[in-house]
């Protein structure tokens, strides 16, 4: 599979290196899925590993393509030699356009498949769920403030109106939360370092709850957790896709990377009790993805 | 003549008044300068500090926020017919005192300051069957009972609980002793309020209107594994304008929320009221019930630890004591009467009436998952009531009522479209021994958005100490010391059996694009029906009788209860919110004890219906108008036959923000049309009031 005839910026590689900087459960998980995935490629591809979980610097080898897998890791990649072609997973959309912007780099040699789901997604499956939500209640904080036009825009094409609130503090977030929650309309949840994260999610999930308020979560955690619903990509959807994006691309000599996007493959996922006690009809999981996959289709 | 706890009150008058003006001019000056876009971009510099997304933000697990005890059931999966208050239509109703939202329920009635001896609060009852202490209703704040150990009823003026606190109320629509307990006989109200963590900063409430000024303030804060909150307020509350049923109240009450773990938290309350209460009736008894003022006192700590074992397993313990206390002391009004054969010793007695109740309740419960189809809670608890009330037990110690429960109660899905409750309570008390309720229901949902139910429900009533024990009277000394005159108001025969209500009912309801129905069909059957009787055995010698002769309680008779109910929901636009209610109720009577037992069968109105619009003008204006209808009805005790009663209320309201602080002010007019209704009894007339409310949050 050399490759030939280059043209002049772009830098053929010849392997791919995995590039690690915390090794949780799940990155672990990933990886493992990933190197399989890829190894039942068509591709012969060659596969190095590197962590710098230590915070070392590490080697990286010759012409290879780093898989950044995690903010992290992208954002130790962004530092690479700046020919290094980089493919950022487990990156959510803001990061990844956060790190480009500060690194400078070009977005053919420097790409990612998100972690996150493009709006239009998350409000298709709320739509499913509640065909007749006429708004949806959206809370904001610094940095998902900047998803405000792709949540306006996506509710366009649902035909649904959002009611956008922005939080400037963390102890804005309840009184923010309960003006949503007296609009009765379904919240969906974006992450934000300051309104949804670890510490938040609880507030949010129980106060939803004691209201009798849907929450769409982000993930399957937040399912778990109480959410109504939730779309996501698994690690392994994504170390999948990803395996067959490199594949394909090593097959057709590409070397300029495809524009960052969001993953195609995803899962839904019920929260059946909370459904239940909400008094909420669940639709078929199966057909509901399938419905939604022919929406994006279209 | 008004008390002389009524100084100051003009004080408090002109001070809510000068508040008013003084927010109206800033409302008027921020209105100008309104900008509709409230969204504030924060600079990009800001968000440059804040951290990064990372995929820990979606793979990392979040701690089990949510756990389903045993009442978290959707209406369409419940046992019995269920109505939803929520704080959005408490709000939109722009009532002033709790008791008046249950008037938006299908089948309830809602009388004004019904009563005039004892209590002057209203009173609430489902179907009928009520004078002006209901005594048939569960009434819970928390899981705390409410329910007065004496007469039976409720104080609803003098709950420690403030309006704007309550996140929502659930209203059972039929006896479910099996989840409620013992008097959850013809219906439940379950009020639950906002957490802690949901009431932070600072909030001010003021409402000043007809008779009435109010003034509120709460404060909601936080330690690093706790969420408080503290409320403080006090109330004129001048009732109606014919009536002498003012009320003053001092409040306060503090709720916190301890997390000891993500599993385990610890939830504390206390609640005080203190105040003055107007009784009496001068159209009625110029005499003996004349026109006073009492001191009122209540208090009550809660505790309760829950602990979420897993998502489908949560165990509490929960321990409450509460306190009530009424201080009755007033002088007669002039006695003297020609008619009596002996001249009385004093023509102007002094009465003394004081009541101290206690109450100490310990409950645990588990619920739990057993399997994907079949969800379990059980549990228990223990009472002991604590009564002191030497004026109407004509006993000067205290009695003491002790009660035990063992609860369970399963609810089965054998199949998506199906859904079987089965429930019983056990109870043993010092009244009526050890009585059952079981209780079970059929849902089957042929299609997921519509739902029939068919259920069969039984509830046992115990007797108050009002039914069981009340021996109270007043002795006269005459001026001829072989002669003592004896005005016996009650002299209860005691050894009552409780009442039990049988309840069969046959519910659908439907989910449209934009609506909702709930249409239920019900025959209910009570038997040993505790009756109030004059009571012809009571011996007054050596004394004199004066006055009729008293009342008792007896088993008597049976009643039937039978008819239908409607809840619709509406939303035809995405502002606009309809609710409407219609009952028609028809009470017969077999086997009474006299003729006067067929009166219970007028005791609810054949009609009920109500309405609530509401709509959202634009991000500050909010409209709405609520419509109450009720056929003729004479209620029970003092109640008077009452005529067709039509009332219409409306609210506007206007959200503002002044700089950081957020509030809201509006306008609430009951009986927009000033119609003169005369609710419960003929001492009782509604006119049309106004209030404006104010809220700031700061």
């Amino acid at each position: 599979m050399c490759i030939s005839a280059l043209p002049v910026n772009a830098v053929a590689w010849t392997s791919v290196t995995i590039l690690t900087t915390n090794n949780t459960p799940a990155i672990t998980e990933f990886v493992q899925h990933f190197k399989s995935a890829l190894s039942e490629s068509n591709a012969d591809i060659k596969l190095y590993q590197a962590s710098n979980e230590n915070g070392l610097t590490v080697s990286i080898p010759q012409d290879t393509l780093v898989v950044a897998v995690g903010t992290q890791a992208l954002n130790y990649a962004s530092n690479l030699d700046e020919r290094t072609p980089v493919l950022g997973l487990l990156v959510p959309k803001l990061s990844y356009e956060r790190i480009l912007r500060d690194s400078g780099r070009k977005p053919r040699d420097f790409s990612a498949i998100y972690l996150d789901q493009p709006f239009d997604r998350q409000i298709s499956l709320i739509k499913k769920v509640f065909p007749n939500a006429k708004t949806i209640s959206v809370i904001l904080g610094p940095t998902s403030q900047f998803n405000s036009n792709d949540i306006q825009q996506a509710a366009k094409l649902h035909q649904v109106s959002v009611n956008i609130q922005l939080v400037e503090k963390t102890g804005d977030i309840q009184s923010v939360l309960n003006a949503s929650l007296s609009d009765k309309s379904p919240i969906l949840a974006v992450p934000d370092a300051l309104v949804f994260n670890r510490e938040t999610a609880q507030t949010f999930l129980l106060s939803s709850y004691r209201h009798r308020v849907p929450l769409v979560g982000f993930s399957q955690s937040y399912v778990n957790s109480g959410a109504i619903a939730a779309t996501f990509s698994s690690p392994k959807q994504i170390g999948t896709e990803a395996a067959e994006l490199i594949g394909n691309l090593a097959l057709e000599e590409q070397t300029d990377l495809p524009a960052a996007r969001f993953p195609k493959l995803f899962s839904i996922d019920f929260n059946q009790r909370v459904a239940r006690a909400l008094g909420i009809f669940i639709p078929n999981e199966t057909t509901t993805v399938e419905a939604m996959l022919k929406e994006e289709k279209e | 003549m008004r008390p002389l706890y009524l100084i100051g009150y003009s004080a408090l008058k002109t001070v809510l008044l000068t508040v008013f003006s003084f927010i109206f001019l800033m409302l008027s000056l921020s209105l100008a300068h309104a900008d509709d876009s409230h969204s504030e971009n924060l600079q990009v510099d800001e968000v440059k500090t804040v951290a990064m997304q990372s995929e820990a933000d979606f793979l990392d697990e979040i701690p089990n926020a949510v756990s389903i005890s045993r009442l978290d059931q959707a209406p369409k999966d419940a046992p019995s017919a269920s109505t939803i208050i929520d704080r959005e239509m408490i709000r939109a109703a722009g009532i002033i005192d709790l008791p008046e939202i249950f008037r938006l329920v299908p089948g309830f009635y809602v009388g004004t300051n019904a009563g005039f001896s004892f209590s002057s609060n209203h009173v609430v009852s489902y179907h009928g069957l009520s004078d002006a202490y209901a005594r048939r209703m569960q009434i819970l704040i928390d899981g705390r009972t409410v329910y007065e150990p004496l007469f039976g009823g409720v104080l609803w003026s003098e709950l420690p609980i403030v309006l704007d606190d309550i996140l929502r109320i659930e209203i059972t629509r039929g006896p479910n002793a099996a989840t409620f307990g013992a008097n959850a006989f013809l219906g439940t109200i379950n009020i639950i309020t906002l957490n802690a963590a949901e009431t932070q900063g600072n909030r001010v409430t003021l409402n000043h209107g007809n008779g009435r000024n109010e003034a509120f303030y709460r404060y909601g804060g936080k330690t690093e594994n706790s969420f408080y909150r503290i409320n403080a307020g006090y109330k004129q509350d001048d009732g109606l304008s014919n009536r002498s049923d003012d009320k003053r109240t001092n409040l306060l009450n503090f709720q916190s929320d301890y997390r000891i773990n993500q599993q385990q938290n610890v939830e504390f309350q206390f609640g005080l009221v203190q105040g003055k209460r107007q009784e009496g009736e001068a159209s009625l008894d110029a005499v003996l019930f004349v026109p006073r003022t009492k001191d009122v006192y209540n208090h009550f700590e809660l505790i309760k630890w829950t602990n979420k074992l897993s998502a489908d397993s949560e165990f509490y313990v929960q321990g409450y004591h509460s306190f009530g206390q009424s201080d009755d002391d007033f002088t007669s009004g002039n006695l003297a009467n020609p008619a009596l054969p002996f001249p009385l010793v004093n023509n102007f007695i002094n009465v003394k009436s004081k009541v101290d109740s206690r109450r100490y309740d310990l409950e645990a419960q588990h619920s739990l998952k057993i399997s994907k189809d079949f969800r379990l809670a059980w549990g228990g608890s223990v009472r002991l009531d604590q009564l002191r009330a030497p004026f109407y037990l004509s006993q000067s110690e205290t009695k003491e009522f002790h009660l035990q429960r063992l609860f369970a109660q399963a609810e089965f899905t054998p199949h998506e479209k199906l859904v079987i409750n089965l429930g019983t309570m056990i109870e043993h008390n010092d009244f009526t021994g050890t009585d059952g309720s079981p209780r079970a229901s059929i849902n089957f949902s042929p299609t997921p958005h519509h739902t029939f139910r068919l259920g069969v429900s039984s509830a046992t009533r115990t007797p108050t100490y009002f039914d069981e024990k009340f021996k109270s009277g007043i002795k006269f000394p005459s001026t001829n010391p072989a002669v003592t005159y004896l005005r016996q108001f009650f002299s209860t025969k005691g050894n009552l059996n409780p009442e039990r209500i049988t309840s069969k009912e046959l519910g659908y309801m439907g989910e449209f694009n934009h609506a909702s129905i709930d249409l239920k069909v019900f025959s209910d059957e009570i038997k040993d029906t505790i009756y109030a009787q004059r009571n012809t055995a009571f011996v007054f010698t050596p004394f004199v009788r004066v006055g009729p002769r008293p009342i008792s309680f007896i088993n008597s008779g049976e009643i039937q209860v039978r008819g239908f109910e409607a809840q619709i929901k509406w939303q035809p636009l995405a502002k606009t919110q309809l609710l409407a209610n219609y009952a028609r109720v028809k009470i017969g009577t077999t086997n009474g004890a006299d003729n006067d037992f067929k009166n219970i069968e007028e005791s609810t109105p054949r009609d009920t219906a109500s309405l609530l619009l509401n709509q959202q003008l634009n991000g500050f204006w909010n409209a709405s108008l609520a419509g109450y209808y009720t056929t003729p009805v004479r209620a029970l005790g003092d109640g008077n036959p009452v005529d067709t009663n039509q009332r219409w209320d409306a609210r506007v309201a206007r959200s503002f923000n002044l700089g950081k602080t957020k509030g809201q002010v509006s306008l609430n007019v009951h009986n927009i049309f000033d119609k003169h209704d005369i609710e419960f009894a003929r001492y009782n007339e509604l006119r049309r009031r106004a209030f404006l409310n104010l809220q700031l949050d700061f």
